[in-house]
């Protein structure tokens, strides 16, 4: 089951640029903030493992929130995580083209009752309870032999490339939220693209 | 204009209608429900390109109303003053009800929140929280409990143990696993299920380092249970490595409960953390509300104003063009209020006036065909018209009055008759005639007599007041004749028929006298004595010599009444002057001669025997004069000469006489006006009388630096052949205007 990211990330973009062109000092101000915050998330590693037929993604993320996403985690709000997984054929003189281009997504949440942070596989249904936060983002941030690309979508003469990063989906966030979410750096918490060769 | 004005109204309804739709979806989104709440980015960017294109609108408007307003456009002024009349009436309540809308939000958001709900919320999961513990607690005894009891039970023999141990502590599952967390045996409520539902990592790890764990938990198969897993302490068993883990219900009744309380907890401390934000997105909402408001009124009010004075721009530049003589125009209608009512007035107005103005073109054109045509019939008349108003002030006349009278008539026209006797003096006659019959309503007729430049002139005038109205007189319209020449011409025919008669009469007695005188010498002179004869002979000889000469002076007179018989041909002028000359060379050789004729002079077409007599009487009076001068000299002169266009041969006769006195100078050419002792009389009237027979001119005039008279001649010059015939029509005319 696979999420299609496509129209949001766009409409998204378009509505960063728009707010953001009439809030540009608020941002400049906030960007600042973010280079003295160490909030972010990181890929440290990644590989796709051939299975059979299959590539798999074996990777592993750190995932470090800002105060103001854990403080609102603190008071009940699911945040999305977003990890997009794209493999795109390497080409001389033109851009690449993208093969494949796959989300999975995971929901965080806090539940005060059984004071654990329960973490539910968007793309499976799956939920798994923690006690310690650590344990939530340790168990978030390792993927382990997620499916992600046949092997008949890949010619052996060609080059491929495999891209991974994980964000925080702004949109997912209670409506009320997102305004401040657009802008402020405190909830654009993205990892930089993590890019490697696919080994045939 | 009408129809692109309506596309744009329905263009900006349905605009209107769009951002309404989206800033109620945008409201409705912040509601967590909501089915717009996926579209609130959307919808934001939708709203906010909206009062872009409306702010977008509303500049090109007022970069307009301000390019008019330069230009000074009729109607910009009321277009800004109703603009500023809807913005200010729009925007004041609208900031008002802004204001107290962000009040009301901040009061209504905060009203939301009370800290005794807050402690109880907190209170109630604390409560919960200590139900389960305790529960919790009893539980993790019984398990420990069960850990013992299975402590000395091997592996192989769990299977058979482990239902009881389920079916005697309640719980639902009960698995023994070893410490990798791989299952040995697991007994369940649920005999669907095959797999155990198995503990994760973390509490695995927990196990490991010697303690136990014991969780509220929500299985994907149990729903909400307590989940309590410890290590068992087995002697009997090597390695000590097993653990045990107890899944326990939790009743329907607490599980409902508890996520109820869990549920409200967490959307009670959501909405305190989003409290702020909430505030934020319902006052950028209704800022948006605000601004579309405010925006949509300027431009409605842009349109609306617009619509409204686009009839009395209208008007001004339908007005405009009317004082600049464009009646035709026509204004469309914009509606049927009562502008509508008055752009239909003008409308008829203008129609009403252009026909009008037609119908005054129409007679203003009649007018001056009329005129045209009078002028045309006045210029065609060679009888002078002068049409004075009430007030003697010229203000018609033609062309022919200015040539009889010598003046140039366009440039006195408007003037007073008063003025333009005093400009030309020899109009005074007329001005007494006209004036003497100033007071007279009748028609008169009068004989005129002025002296101009050209001379003694004769007038026939006759005057006839003329009135527009019957009662009032509006002023005289004199028409007057030259009747110079025909008084002349009537003279000279009365001339004619006396000398014809006289010589007649004279002519028949003279004959029987001479015979008679002639017979009487013949028959006596013999018989007489010398003496006697010597007398006879004289008496007989002057009778015989008187009635000659008396013949001489009939012959004369018969000459000049004579009608003229012509017999023209081409000949040259030079040729004949030389041939006349020669015979007075002879008879007067003391007188210099100086010959000045022009070679290759034109030719003329002329009867040469009557020229010859012209040139014969001129040169016999240029000898006369000469013969008591001493050191006389006569200049003959021959050239052609051309004015205006128009070639004449020009023959002057000068002699260095006495001259003539002007008082005989202006009848010198009248028959017995003559300065001779001797002379007829009737010389000069024969010369002119065939210079004019012959379409030419004569004068003399007394020289100007030296003594002696002058006599010229104009003669025109025979055209060429192929304009025989146009020069036979226009003969008399270029003769005449010389």
């Amino acid at each position: 089951m696979l999420n299609c990211k496509k129209p949001e990330t766009g409409t998204h973009i378009i509505l960063s640029a728009l707010v953001g062109l009439l809030l540009l000092p608020v941002s400049t101000h906030a960007e600042l903030h973010h280079l003295q915050s160490k909030h972010g998330f990181i890929v440290e590693s990644a590989e796709l493992n051939l299975d059979g037929s299959e590539y798999t993604l074996n990777a592993d993320i750190q995932f470090h929130f800002s105060k103001e996403a854990l403080k609102a985690l603190e008071h009940g709000i699911a945040l999305q995580i977003d990890i997009e997984v794209q493999a795109k054929q390497n080409r001389k003189w033109l851009w690449d083209k993208k093969i494949r281009n796959k989300v999975f997504s995971q929901r965080l949440e806090y539940q005060p009752l059984s004071e654990q942070y329960l973490i539910t596989d968007l793309n499976t249904g799956n939920k798994h309870h923690f006690r310690s936060f650590q344990y939530a983002l340790e168990f978030m941030g390792s993927i382990n032999d997620y499916p992600f690309l046949g092997l008949a979508a890949l010619q052996q003469d060609k080059k491929y490339t495999a891209l991974v990063r994980a964000s925080l989906n702004t949109e997912s966030l209670p409506t009320p939220l997102r305004l401040s979410a657009y802008v402020s750096s405190d909830w654009q918490l993205s990892s930089p693209w993590f890019k490697w060769t696919i080994k045939q | 204009m009408r129809k692109s004005g309506t596309v744009i109204l329905y263009t900006g309804l349905f605009l209107f209608a769009c951002m309404l739709a989206a800033l109620l979806m945008m409201s409705d989104a912040l509601r967590d429900s909501s089915q717009f709440s996926r579209l609130y980015s959307g919808l934001l960017i939708f709203t906010t390109l909206g009062l872009c294109s409306l702010v977008t609108l509303i500049f090109l408007n007022l970069r307009h109303l301000i390019q008019q307003r330069r230009n000074q456009i009729p109607g910009t002024r009321m277009t800004v003053r109703m603009i500023a009349m809807f913005t200010a009436l729009s925007v004041t309540p609208v900031l008002v009800v802004y204001l107290f809308s962000l009040d009301f939000l901040h009061r209504g958001i905060d009203s939301w929140f009370d800290l005794r709900v807050e402690q109880a919320l907190d209170d109630s999961l604390k409560l919960s929280k200590l139900s389960l513990d305790t529960r919790m607690r009893e539980l993790l005894k019984q398990t420990n409990q069960m850990a013992k009891e299975t402590s000395g039970i091997s592996d192989a023999e769990m299977p058979f143990e482990i239902d009881e141990l389920r079916t005697r502590t309640n719980a639902k599952e009960v698995t023994l696993m070893n410490r990798q967390g791989g299952v040995i045996t697991s007994s369940s409520e649920n005999t669907e299920s095959v797999i155990p539902d198995r503990p994760s990592d973390t509490i695995l790890l927990q196990l490991q380092q010697g303690g136990s764990y014991t969780g509220l938990d929500n299985t994907i198969r149990s729903g909400l249970h307590i989940r309590v897993v410890v290590n068992v302490t087995d002697i009997n068993v090597v390695n000590n490595s097993r653990m045990i883990q107890a899944l326990y219900p939790v009743s329907e009744e607490i599980n409902t409960l508890t996520n109820s309380i869990q549920t409200s907890y967490i959307k009670y401390k959501e909405l305190s953390y989003l409290r702020e934000q909430l505030k934020l997105s319902f006052i950028l909402v209704l800022t948006l509300v605000l601004l579309f408001s405010l925006f949509a009124t300027v431009w409605t009010a842009f349109y609306f104003s617009k619509r409204h004075v686009a009839p009395i721009r209208d008007m001004a530049e339908g007005t405009r063009a009317i004082a600049d003589g464009d009646y035709h125009t026509q204004i469309p209608i914009p509606s049927n209020d009562e502008l509508g009512f008055l752009v239909a007035s003008f409308n008829e107005m203008t129609q009403k006036i252009a026909q009008a103005r037609d119908a005054a073109g129409h007679s203003q054109l009649k007018a001056e065909t009329q005129q045209a045509y009078l002028e045309a019939v006045l210029g065609r008349l060679s009888s002078g018209v002068l049409v004075f108003d009430k007030n003697k002030i010229l203000r018609t006349s033609n062309i022919s009055a200015g040539k009889i009278l010598g003046i140039p008539i366009n440039s006195v026209t408007g003037e007073s008759l008063e003025n333009i006797c005093l400009k030309y003096q020899h109009l005074e006659p007329m001005q007494k005639t006209i004036l003497s019959h100033d007071n007279t309503e009748q028609d008169w007729r009068e004989q005129i007599t002025l002296f101009g430049k050209s001379g003694r002139q004769i007038l026939m005038c006759s005057g006839t007041p003329h009135s527009i109205t019957q009662d009032e007189n509006e002023g005289y319209i004199i028409v007057f004749d030259d009747i110079t020449e025909l008084l002349q011409g009537q003279k000279n025919a009365a001339w004619s028929e006396m000398a014809r008669r006289l010589a007649h009469e004279i002519k028949n007695p003279l004959t029987p006298i001479q015979l008679a005188a002639e017979r009487l010498r013949h028959k006596y002179l013999h018989t007489m004595d010398q003496k006697d004869a010597d007398t006879l002979d004289r008496l007989t000889n002057t009778i015989v010599q008187q009635v000659e000469t008396m013949k001489d002076m009939v012959n004369t007179f018969s000459d000049y009444a004579r009608p003229p018989e012509t017999k023209t041909q081409a000949m040259d002028i030079n040729t004949l002057i030389k041939e006349v000359l020669d015979l007075f060379t002879n008879l007067d050789q003391k007188t210099e001669i100086e010959l000045n004729l022009e070679t290759h002079l034109p030719m003329v077409n002329a009867d040469v025997s009557r020229l010859r007599q012209v040139f014969n009487n001129l040169l016999k009076n240029a000898f006369d004069a000469c013969e008591e001068i001493t050191d006389s000299t006569l200049t003959i002169t021959s050239q052609c000469i051309s004015t205006a266009g128009t070639e004449y041969v020009e023959i002057l006769i000068s002699d260095s006489g006495p001259g003539i006195s002007e008082d005989i100078m202006e009848h010198i050419f009248e028959p017995y006006v003559t300065t001779k002792t001797k002379g007829t009389g009737l010389g000069l009237a024969i010369v002119k009388k065939i210079i004019e027979e012959h379409n030419g001119v004569v004068w003399l005039e007394n020289n100007k630096n030296k003594a002696g008279v002058s006599a010229i001649i104009r003669l025109p010059i025979m055209q060429k052949q192929d304009d025989n015939t146009h020069s036979n029509n226009t003969n008399g005319k270029t003769g005449m205007t010389s």
